[in-house]
């Protein structure tokens, strides 16, 4: 009965007063998701804003600047209004040239890797999920580059792209000489930038690969039964079955990987640091060099990270637009 | 709407809670601020012995040794305690103060590049007020300590200086004023040193104990190296992007076209065309086209290219004063090493470069610190002589400080360092400002003729667009 819950009748508002058992009972929804909202609203939404209001000053990272009581204080901090966004984006050739070359190594790896990653993630779902046995041990195998320690990896790989690393010595045994890097894949201008998007490949099959492996146990058998009985092959299954049903997980791979793409910098920090004279200079490494290198300029730092933010931003939503139409 | 109402006070509450963790905790930190004052100004008494723990940090985690041995001496002498700790590498070092500084947990003393111009340097940390004043306190005693060429042009914001940031919309420090001074130097060195294998010299047929007088002879030596033995002529840390133009284009520029022009052309007034400078390009492209440079070169950085030298993948190290000790800690012999400046090209203004010693580190009081006085004496026992003779024996680094050469005192290394450091070297007296845009374009073009994509006469001419337009954007040239 509703009116069991009603404990009394506020006589003011004519409205039914509730017991606190039953606002308990109605909130307890927001009651639960009340901690995760708080860590969101400080770890989340606060810093987003604060970058957002950053990019608009000139901040050295000391003296005063905080949102709540706003404060900046020059001489460390002053409001520059657009000045942070247009001198990378025009108004400093030195910056501009390397802001916009960097977009463009950002967008070369964005398309390399997403498409490497699915080229080689799903036939590798496919043939994982038709394995009859130690397919537990396969998954565990192909989800170890995902779980190793970045730095780990990273120095490995250098070592194998070196002049006289793995990679060269396995090209000179096939006899593929003319494809070795003399001077090390990291330290010449034509291989450096494919050998870091090889390594980003290497470490986003895995994750594909599982995500790909989920979404073909949810595929009828049956449809790849009436496929063979109508004379199709592996590769005609794949293409016509497999791949039309896993768009969504195909969306999914996408979206992470073009996100991966353009905010990711990690390795590239490590592996060349943005060389072999800037050839593999990344929109997250200048980020990262404005902020905390030795010229600390958070201000323009955060414009930059906004302008990826908007990039990344307009591409997803041109992928889903894509996909979705596909769809 | 109750239900509409309770989303929205749900909200003001989750809301209220975080403005209460994100405001200004100014009202809870003024009594400590306070507190601060008094316990400065009660030193003396508590310099005496008295549980009072000092902390310091660094980003050198090789300097920690050499810091820890001062300490330890420092409290037997005073009963104050030093802990030393070190953040590496750079980048997280600078981090570490950026949020410390807004957490107000800076250290009693900080260890920072000496005289960064940069913004987030020194003198903004003082613009600022994260640090304690020290002008008037570094007395002439105290300051006759140190090495020419480093207090007085690092630690004291000079006129120089100071014009420059007027004229630089991104300077954050022009509240302060000529003469300013928050730190004082520890440690010195410089780069343009060269160090040889011997033992490759002798397998090519040269004389080892010989060391090149030009540019030229020394390209030579590396042709012959490479001929006789194999090995690759040069290696350094051409990864980090700073080294080719700090470490080789500008000693071999400032001998082959004198201060005044090696001043005028970083300064806007001259064009890096001029064939004092471009011939130094052309000289340095050479190194490339000549294939002389280490395997992997652009991929090695400042440590592992020190290595690759010690494990004998390339006859030549350029490096610093800094560079010897890591030599030998890495197991070369002293013995198996020639060494020299970076030898002049051919025609210079100057047939030998005398190097001098720069401030590369520089000792602060932040002024959170609770034990002000006790923290600025401990600078000022860090720097004395005797002191620094300690941790120049221990690290094997040079300090800004002068102090003994005998190898009994410091041992043979040092010594050997400490007398190849000259007075009079140029760069002590040399006003140029190397700008940011300009040394980004010529440090890629270095790069570049190792990857063959560009060469010395399309160079210049983009490093002088870069410099002009950098120059303008501060009102015209440096006079």
């Amino acid at each position: 009965m509703a009116q069991a819950n009603i404990s009394a009748i506020d006589k003011r508002q004519g409205r039914p007063r509730k017991s606190f058992r039953a606002i308990l009972r109605a909130n307890s929804g927001f009651l639960f998701v009340a901690p995760a909202m708080l860590i969101f609203l400080v770890f989340g939404l606060y810093t987003v804003i604060y970058s957002g209001v950053l990019s608009f000053f000139r901040w050295n990272g000391y003296g005063d600047f905080s949102l709540i009581p706003f404060k900046c204080g020059p001489p460390s901090c002053q409001f520059v209004g657009l000045d942070n966004f247009t001198e990378f984006l025009f108004v400093n050739p030195t910056e501009s040239h390397y802001f916009w070359q960097s977009i463009q190594n950002n967008i070369i790896i964005a398309v390399v890797v997403t498409i490497g990653t699915i080229v080689i993630a799903l036939p590798l779902a496919t043939a994982l999920s038709r394995a009859m046995r130690f397919q537990g041990l396969l998954r565990t195998l192909i989800m170890l580059p995902t779980v190793t320690a970045g730095i780990a990896i990273y120095y490995v790989w250098s070592f194998i792209f070196q002049s006289d690393g793995l990679l060269n010595n396995i090209l000179g045994t096939f006899g593929l000489g003319f494809l070795q890097a003399k001077q090390g894949w990291l330290s010449q201008s034509d291989r450096a930038l494919p050998a870091l998007m090889i390594v980003m490949i290497w470490g986003a099959v895995p994750f594909a690969t599982i995500l790909y492996m989920a979404g073909i146990q949810t595929i009828n058998r049956e449809l790849y039964e009436s496929g063979i009985l109508d004379g199709a092959n592996a590769l005609q299954l794949l293409w016509h079955i497999t791949w039309p049903l896993l768009y969504p997980i195909t969306v999914i791979i996408t979206i992470t990987s073009i996100n991966n793409a353009f905010q990711g910098y990690e390795m590239v920090y490590l592996m060349t640091g943005g060389g072999p004279a800037g050839h593999t200079e990344v929109v997250g490494l200048q980020v990262f060099e404005y902020g905390f290198g030795s010229s600390q300029q958070l201000g323009l730092a955060s414009a930059m990270s906004w302008l990826l933010f908007l990039v990344v931003f307009i591409i997803a939503l041109i992928n889903l637009r894509f996909f979705r139409a596909k769809d | 709407m109750p239900h509409r109402k309770h989303v929205i006070l749900s909200l003001l509450l989750l809301l209220s809670l975080v403005l209460a963790a994100c405001g200004d905790s100014t009202a809870t930190q003024a009594p400590a601020a306070s507190n601060t004052t008094a316990a400065a100004g009660a030193t003396t008494a508590a310099s005496s012995g008295s549980g009072v723990e000092l902390s310091m940090w660094t980003w050198k985690i090789a300097h920690v040794a050499g810091i820890q041995a001062v300490a330890a001496n420092y409290q037997a002498k005073t009963g104050v305690k030093v802990n030393v700790q070190a953040f590496n590498p750079d980048d997280t070092y600078r981090t570490k103060i950026t949020t410390s500084a807004q957490s107000g947990d800076l250290p009693d003393i900080l260890s920072y590049w000496s005289g960064s111009t940069a913004s987030g340097g020194e003198w903004d940390m003082g613009a600022a007020g994260l640090l304690t004043e020290l002008t008037g306190k570094v007395d002439s005693a105290w300051q006759s300590q140190f090495l020419a060429g480093t207090y007085n042009k690092t630690s004291v914001l000079t006129q120089d200086v100071l014009d420059a940031c007027a004229k630089d919309p991104k300077c954050n420090f022009k509240n302060l004023k000529v003469g300013q001074s928050f730190s004082v130097p520890y440690l010195a060195g410089n780069a343009f040193f060269v160090y040889g294998s011997k033992s490759l010299m002798t397998k090519a047929g040269l004389d080892p104990n010989k060391a090149p007088a030009t540019a030229e002879e020394w390209l030579t030596m590396m042709q012959t190296i490479k001929q006789k033995t194999g090995t690759p002529g040069v290696v350094t840390g051409v990864k980090n992007p700073d080294v080719l133009q700090y470490w080789l284009y500008n000693p071999l520029m400032m001998a082959s076209c004198g201060q005044d022009t090696y001043d005028a052309i970083y300064n806007g007034r001259d064009s890096f065309a001029n064939p004092c400078s471009l011939n130094v390009l052309k000289w340095i492209n050479s190194i490339a086209q000549n294939d002389l440079w280490a395997a992997d070169i652009l991929s090695t950085d400042i440590d592992p290219a020190d290595v690759a030298f010690t494990q004998g993948k390339a006859a030549f190290d350029i490096g610093g004063t800094y560079t010897l000790s890591f030599l030998l800690a890495q197991g070369m012999k002293s013995d198996d090493i020639i060494s020299f400046a970076i030898p002049p090209l051919k025609g210079s203004k100057y047939d030998k470069l005398a190097v001098n010693a720069s401030a590369l580190i520089d000792a602060m009081v932040t002024k959170s610190s609770k034990h002000q006085a006790e923290a600025l004496d401990f600078i000022k026992f860090l720097t004395s002589p005797d002191q620094m003779a300690v941790f120049a024996k221990t690290v094997g680094d040079l300090p800004a400080v002068k102090i003994s050469s005998d190898p009994a005192k410091v041992g043979p290394v040092m010594a050997g360092l400490v007398s190849s450091i000259s007075d009079n070297s140029p760069f002590a007296v040399s006003k140029a400002q190397a700008l940011d845009d300009p040394s980004k374009v010529l440090k890629l073009g270095l790069q570049q003729f190792i990857t063959k994509e560009d060469t010395p006469d399309s160079l210049v001419k983009k490093v002088d667009a870069a410099n002009k337009s950098a120059w303008d954007a501060r009102g015209g040239p440096k006079a």
